[in-house]
């Protein structure tokens, strides 16, 4: 159990570490040192006490809403300047040729990435990290109606364009 | 399409986007954050240090006229008892 965080186990936080780098990757634009960075102020953080765990919900839903608010408010302006970065880097890039398979999931990916930011959110949390809409929805800082909102909305607009990526592909 | 069929496709999507980045362990972050932590928490030490000391003088300071009076004369001591009583 961590000294400032008596509800933490170091191996709790072991487990859950692979699927926190994901995280903190699509909170910083893919950008692998800042991620590092991100993880590692959410590690000072709860070593130090300065954000508290009290169990009142899933220790992953906790330390992913406090990689989530770290990369809001320290990192938002790195962030956006590494997104128009990466942005970039993606045009740049699709001027090379790739496998079929490859670009049909980039494809997919752009899909997702060009959602709203809380439904972009949202989609993340409860499709790829695996949480109920309730956990997203508090890693997010917002009710659980509006959770519910966000999500009905990702899943329909990620329906249409996925159904209309299939039509592409089979033209 | 269902939650299901979008479920999949997004999660190998994101799998495929993120195989790209290098994972770091779990160690190589944590020993960093623990000195991280190690080295803020130390001038706060150093902080204490400077109050007791500070304290320390201020008690000297605040004994120093009591050891005066002592060292003073009857003639001091007795005015200032005819000072509390008037």
């Amino acid at each position: 159990m961590l000294d400032n965080n008596p509800h933490i186990s170091k191996t709790a936080l072991e487990d859950i570490h692979g699927e926190l780098f994901g995280w903190s990757l699509s909170r910083c634009g893919f950008d692998n040192a800042v991620a590092e960075n991100l993880m590692q102020q959410a590690y000072v953080e709860l070593l130090s006490g300065r954000v508290k765990f009290d169990n009142q919900s899933a220790l992953k839903t906790f330390v992913f809403g406090v990689v989530h608010n770290l990369a809001r408010s320290r990192f938002r302006q790195q962030s956006t300047h590494l997104r128009l970065i990466d942005t970039f880097a993606v045009e740049q890039d699709d001027s090379s040729e790739g496998d079929h398979e490859h670009e049909s999931l980039k494809a997919v990916w752009e899909a997702v990435e060009s959602l709203p930011q809380r439904q972009r959110d949202i989609t993340e949390l409860v499709f790829i990290r695996d949480m109920t809409i309730e956990a997203a929805a508090h890693v997010m800082g917002v009710s659980l109606g509006t959770g519910r909102v966000h999500y009905d909305r990702a899943k329909k607009a990620l329906a249409k364009k996925l159904e209309q990526l299939h039509r592409e592909e089979f033209l | 399409m269902d939650d299901r069929q979008i479920c999949e496709e997004i999660k190998k999507a994101a799998e495929a986007t993120q195989t790209l980045s290098r994972i770091p362990s779990f160690d190589e972050i944590w020993v960093i954050a623990e000195a991280e932590v190690a080295r803020t928490t130390k001038p706060r030490r150093h902080y204490i240090g400077w109050v007791a000391a500070a304290a320390v003088m201020g008690l000297a300071v605040a004994l120093w006229p009591s050891q005066k009076m002592e060292l003073s004369d009857d003639y001091m001591i007795a005015d200032a008892l005819l000072n509390l009583t008037s």
